[in-house]
C-alpha cells in the first residue's frame, strides 16, 4: 500500500496546533520580521521588503492554490486585531501623521492659524483637527506636498464633479502600492498566471492603470489595456480568443467603471451576445455606484458577476472591501476612518446619513497628507451590529451617493439607480437628472415614453424611499435637461475599426 | 567484532517501517503551514551551513547542554508530528512523557531504556519533519541537491577530519543523540538521523512531485541502500562506521536525474493535493498552426475579414475576431476556436 496521488478524500486535520511549527521558510520570515518590526516601530516598511512578501504569496499561491494559516495579519489585509490595541496603534499613527504633516505647508498654516500643534494629536483629541475639504486640494495640491519626501508621479481625479483632485505620490509610495495590490489581487481577488486581465478605464486614471499592471504582472498573469474605446470594439476583443501558451483562452478579468460596464452590458444585449461568446471570471468596477440591478444584468448578459471595492485616489493606498452581506467593511492599518454628518460633521449615529472622512496614515503615506480628508462619498451606518465575516471591523452601508450640498440627501444615488436599472427600456448608462425644489421632478433618456413605464418607474421609487413626486420619459436629448456626466463619457479614440478614415475633430 | 546479525538483518526492515508510516502520514494529515513561504535555494543553502557548522558548537558545549538542546528539538518535532493526529494540547503531553522519560531513565542509568526512548523518539520526530518539509513545498530537485552536497561533505569529513568520529564517540550513550541504534557497544548497529531523514524524505517528496511510483522506486532504493551495507557488515567484508549518505546519496541524485528528465516540471502542492497527474504539470506543447494557416477548403473571404478555426475546418466567418468566435458559438461549436484574419 502507498499513498495514492490523490489523498484528499483522506484527510484529516483532528484539531488545529496550538503551537506555531518553527520550521518556517528563511527568507520569508526574515521578510516577514522586518515588516512588523516596522510596523512596531511605525517606520516606514521597505517597499523591497513588501515586495518580496507579495512575490512569496504568489509563489505560495503557485505551490498551494491557498495561503497557509493567519493569511489575514498580512499587510493590507483584513486581519481582526484586539480592539484595545487597535485603538493604541490607532493613536500612535495618528500623532506621526500629525506631525508628519507639519511638512506640508497646508497643515503648517492650518496648525499654526488654529494654534494647534501637530506634535500632540492622538485618537482621543484627533476631532480638534478642522476637517479638509475636497475644494482645499484642488485649489492648492502642492500646499499638501510634504517637503521632505521627492514626489515622483501625480495621479489626477477623473473630475465629473468638476475640477480633479491632484495627489502626488513617491516612487516609494508606488512600490509600496505596487506591493499591496499585488497582495489583495492574489488573496482576495484570486488571481493567477494563467489569467488574462483587460482594463477598460480611463487611461488617464494612472493609479488605477499602473497598479492593476504591476500587480497583475507581479502575478503572472496577462494584462492588457484597452483604455474606454467605443465599447464594441472591448466587446469584440472579450469575445476574442487570446490564444497565448499557458493562459486562458480568452480575457477572464475585466477592469471598469460602472458606467461603461453599463455601455458593455447594453451593447451586448442589443446586439445579442451571450455569456457563451465571452470567457469571462470576474469584473471589478469601481469610481461610480454598482447597483444589483447592473450586476444581475452583467451577469446575465457577460457571464461574470460584477463586483466593486471602496478605492479613491485621494486615500491611496487604503481601501473598504465589501462583505457578503453588502456592508463595507473599514480596517485600521493604512488610514484612520470617520463617519460624519455631511453638514455638521459631527460624528453620525446608528442609522444615520453619514460622509466619510478619511486620514491615509503615515508611514504608508508621506507625500501627499491629508488629515481628515472630507471624501463627500455618502454611506448609512447601521443600527445593529453586522453579523457577517467581517464583523470584526467597523462597517457601514455600501456607497449611497456623494454629497454635494443639502439637497444631494434627498435624492440618493443608489436607490435612483437601482429603479432605474432594472428596466430594459432605460438604456445603459441611465441619463438623468432632477429638478425642482419642492416638489422634485426625474427626467430619465428612455427608450420609451408608455405610461406603465413611467408608472413602474415611480413606484419603484417611492419604494425605495427617494422622494420623487414625477418621473418624465424622454425619448431624445432635445427637451430633457442635461444629465450628470459619467465615466463613460471619457470615450477615448482609436483608430480601430474606423475602417478608412478617422473622423478628426475640426480645427478651431 | 562483528555487529550482530540480527540487528543487521532488523535495521532495514524498521527503515522500511519507517518510511510505510512516513507515507502514511502524508497521505492522512496535514501539518500547519505559515502563511506564506515556499522553500528556495538560500533555505538549502542555511540548512547545508547549519549540517556543517552544528558538530562543531556540539563538541564545544558540555553534553548535558547538548543532550538538552536535542531533547527539546525532539519535543517540538514529535509535537508537531502528533498534532494534525490528537491534536495540540494531547500531543504535547505525549511529546513530553516520551521525552521526560528518557531523560529520567538516562538518569536512573537503565542504557537500553534510553536507546529505546531515543528511538522512539527519533521514530515519530523523522515522520514529523520529513512531512513537514514535503507538504511545505519542498522540492525534489532540491532534496536531491541536499543529498548530493551532504554526501559530498560526509566523504570529506569522515575522510579527511576526525570531527565526525569525535562527534559520534561524543554522542555514545547520550539521550537524545541523533542516532537510530538497535545495539550499543563499540560494534553498534545504527544509522544517522541526517541519513534517516534522506532515506524517508526523498521518497516523500518523489511522490508528491513525481508520483506514487517514483515515490516506491525511492522508498525501495533506500532500504535496498540499507540492506546492501548491512549485507557486507554482515559478510565482514565492511567492518568500520560507512558515511551512509555516501551512497544513499548518489542513488537519489541518479533517480532524481530520472525523473526530472521524464518531467521536466515538478508537481506543486496545490496540483498534487487535488489528484492531479504529474503530467498535467508539464508545460504544454508548442501548438500546431497547420489548421488555422491552412483551414480545408477555399478561402473567399474578403482580405482583412476573420475566420475561426477548429480542426482545420472553419466554423465562423465575420467583420471582426470576436465576432468571428461568435459566429462559431452560434453554428454550434462551443470549444475555442483558433481565429485568423484573412
Amino acid at each position: 500500500m502507498w499513498p495514492d496521488a490523490s489523498a484528499s478524500g483522506h484527510i484529516v486535520n483532528a484539531r488545529p496546533n496550538q503551537y506555531r511549527e518553527a520550521y518556517v521558510v528563511f527568507d520569508s520570515a526574515i521578510d516577514q520580521l522586518r515588516y512588523v518590526t516596522s510596523v512596531l516601530l511605525n517606520r516606514p516598511a521597505s517597499p523591497t521588503v513588501l515586495s518580496r512578501i507579495a512575490r512569496d504569496m504568489v509563489m505560495t499561491m503557485d505551490e498551494f492554490g491557498a495561503p497557509g494559516e493567519d493569511a489575514q495579519l498580512l499587510p493590507g489585509q483584513s486581519g481582526g486585531v484586539d480592539p484595545e490595541v487597535r485603538r493604541t496603534m490607532t493613536s500612535r499613527n495618528l500623532r506621526a501623521t500629525a506631525r508628519w504633516a507639519q511638512t506640508t505647508s497646508y497643515y503648517r498654516q492650518v496648525f499654526a492659524d488654529t494654534g494647534l500643534s501637530g506634535d500632540r494629536f492622538d485618537l482621543a483629541n484627533w476631532t480638534q483637527i478642522p476637517v479638509t475639504p475636497k475644494a482645499a486640494l484642488k485649489a492648492m495640491p502642492a500646499a499638501f506636498v510634504s517637503t521632505r519626501v521627492n514626489p515622483a508621479i501625480q495621479a489626477r481625479t477623473t473630475g465629473t464633479t468638476g475640477a480633479p483632485a491632484v495627489i502626488w505620490f513617491s516612487r516609494d509610495e508606488f512600490e509600496t502600492m505596487a506591493a499591496l495590490s499585488t497582495l489583495g489581487a492574489t488573496m482576495q481577488e484570486e488571481l493567477r498566471r494563467e489569467h488574462v486581465v483587460a482594463f477598460a478605464g480611463c487611461s488617464r486614471n494612472t493609479m488605477a492603470l499602473t497598479l492593476s499592471m504591476e500587480s497583475a504582472t507581479r502575478i503572472g498573469a496577462a494584462f492588457v489595456q484597452y483604455g474606454m474605446v467605443e465599447p464594441a470594439l472591448v466587446l469584440d476583443a472579450l469575445a476574442n480568443p487570446v490564444g497565448l501558451p499557458g493562459k486562458l483562452a480568452q480575457i477572464s478579468h475585466l477592469i471598469c467603471s460602472s458606467s461603461y460596464l453599463a455601455a458593455l452590458v447594453q451593447l451586448a444585449e442589443d446586439e445579442g451576445w451571450r455569456p457563451a461568446d465571452f470567457g469571462l471570471q470576474s469584473i471589478d468596477v469601481g469610481g461610480e455606484v454598482l447597483t444589483a440591478a447592473l450586476g444581475n444584468r452583467a451577469l446575465a448578459a457577460l457571464g461574470a458577476r460584477p463586483r466593486s471595492a471602496y478605492l479613491m485616489t485621494e486615500a491611496l493606498p487604503y481601501g473598504a472591501a465589501l462583505c457578503q452581506q453588502g456592508h463595507l467593511h473599514f480596517t485600521s492599518e493604512l488610514a484612520h476612518v470617520e463617519f460624519l454628518d455631511p453638514q455638521t460633521y459631527q460624528p453620525a449615529r446608528p442609522g444615520e446619513l453619514a460622509t466619510i472622512v478619511i486620514t491615509p496614515l503615515y508611514p504608508y503615506r508621506r507625500c501627499t497628507m491629508l488629515l481628515r480628508y472630507v471624501t463627500g462619498d455618502l454611506v448609512r451606518l447601521p443600527v445593529e451590529q453586522p453579523s457577517c465575516e467581517l464583523a470584526q471591523l467597523p462597517a457601514t452601508s455600501d456607497i449611497l451617493g456623494r454629497y454635494t450640498g443639502p439637497g444631494s440627501v434627498r435624492v440618493l444615488t443608489r436607490p435612483l439607480l437601482e429603479a432605474l436599472e432594472r428596466h430594459p427600456s432605460i438604456p445603459l448608462p441611465a441619463r438623468y437628472t432632477v429638478t425642482g425644489e419642492q416638489q422634485l421632478s426625474l427626467h430619465v433618456l428612455s427608450r420609451s415614453d408608455a405610461e406603465p413605464l413611467r408608472r413602474s418607474i415611480l413606484d419603484s421609487l417611492t419604494a425605495a424611499g427617494v422622494p420623487i413626486t414625477d418621473v418624465i420619459l424622454h425619448t431624445g436629448q432635445d427637451g430633457m435637461p442635461a444629465a450628470m456626466p459619467v465615466r463613460a463619457d471619457l470615450r477615448e479614440r482609436t483608430f480601430e475599426g474606423t475602417g478608412t478614415k478617422l473622423d478628426l475633430p475640426v480645427p478651431v | 567484532m562483528t555487529p550482530s546479525r540480527m540487528a543487521l538483518a532488523v535495521l532495514p526492515l524498521l527503515v522500511a517501517v519507517l518510511v510505510w508510516c512516513a507515507a502514511g502520514y502524508l497521505r492522512r494529515y496535514r501539518p500547519p503551514r505559515p502563511p506564506i513561504g515556499v522553500y528556495r535555494w538560500s533555505d538549502i543553502a542555511v540548512m547545508i551551513a547549519s549540517v556543517v557548522v552544528a558538530p562543531f558548537g556540539y563538541l564545544a558545549l558540555p553534553r548535558i547542554v547538548v543532550a538538552v538542546i536535542f531533547g527539546v528539538v525532539l519535543l517540538f518535532a514529535i509535537q508537531l508530528m502528533l498534532a494534525p493526529i490528537c491534536g495540540g494540547r494531547p500531543a504535547t503531553a505525549i511529546a513530553l512523557v516520551l521525552v521526560g522519560l528518557t531523560g529520567v531513565a538516562d538518569l536512573a542509568g537503565h542504557a537500553m531504556l534510553v536507546v529505546a526512548g531515543t528511538d522512539a523518539a527519533l521514530f515519530l520526530a523523522l515522520i514529523g519533519v520529513a512531512n513537514l518539509w514535503a507538504q511545505s513545498g519542498m522540492r525534489a530537485v532540491q532534496v536531491a541537491a541536499l543529498a548530493g552536497l551532504l554526501a559530498g561533505y560526509d566523504l570529506l569529513a569522515t575522510g579527511l577530519t576526525d570531527m565526525m568520529s569525535r562527534f559520534a564517540h561524543e554522542l555514545n550513550g547520550l539521550p537524545y543523540a541523533p542516532v537510530f541504534a538497535l545495539t550499543s557497544g563499540p560494534a553498534a548497529v545504527s544509522i544517522g538521523l541526517g541519513d534517516l531523514l534522506m532515506l524517508v524524505l526523498y521518497p516523500l517528496v518523489a511522490t508528491r512531485c513525481y508520483g506514487r511510483r517514483a515515490g516506491i522506486i525511492a522508498a525501495a532504493a533506500g532500504v535496498a541502500s540499507v540492506g546492501l551495507l548491512d549485507l557486507l557488515f554482515a559478510l565482514g567484508t565492511l567492518s568500520t562506521a560507512v558515511p551512509f549518505l555516501t551512497v544513499l546519496g548518489p542513488v537519489i541524485v541518479i533517480q532524481q536525474l530520472y525523473w526530472r528528465r521524464r518531467y521536466p516540471v515538478e508537481r506543486p502542492v496545490v496540483n498534487w493535493l487535488n489528484g492531479r497527474d504529474p503530467a498535467s504539470s508539464q508545460p504544454a506543447g508548442v501548438p500546431q498552426l497547420t489548421g488555422p494557416l491552412h483551414p480545408a477548403g477555399p478561402i473567399n473571404e474578403t482580405p482583412g475579414s476573420w475566420l475561426a478555426v477548429i480542426d482545420g475546418r472553419i466554423v465562423g466567418r465575420a467583420g471582426s475576431p470576436g465576432r468571428a468566435r461568435r459566429c462559431a458559438r452560434e453554428a454550434g461549436y462551443l470549444a475555442i476556436p483558433v481565429v485568423r484574419q484573412v
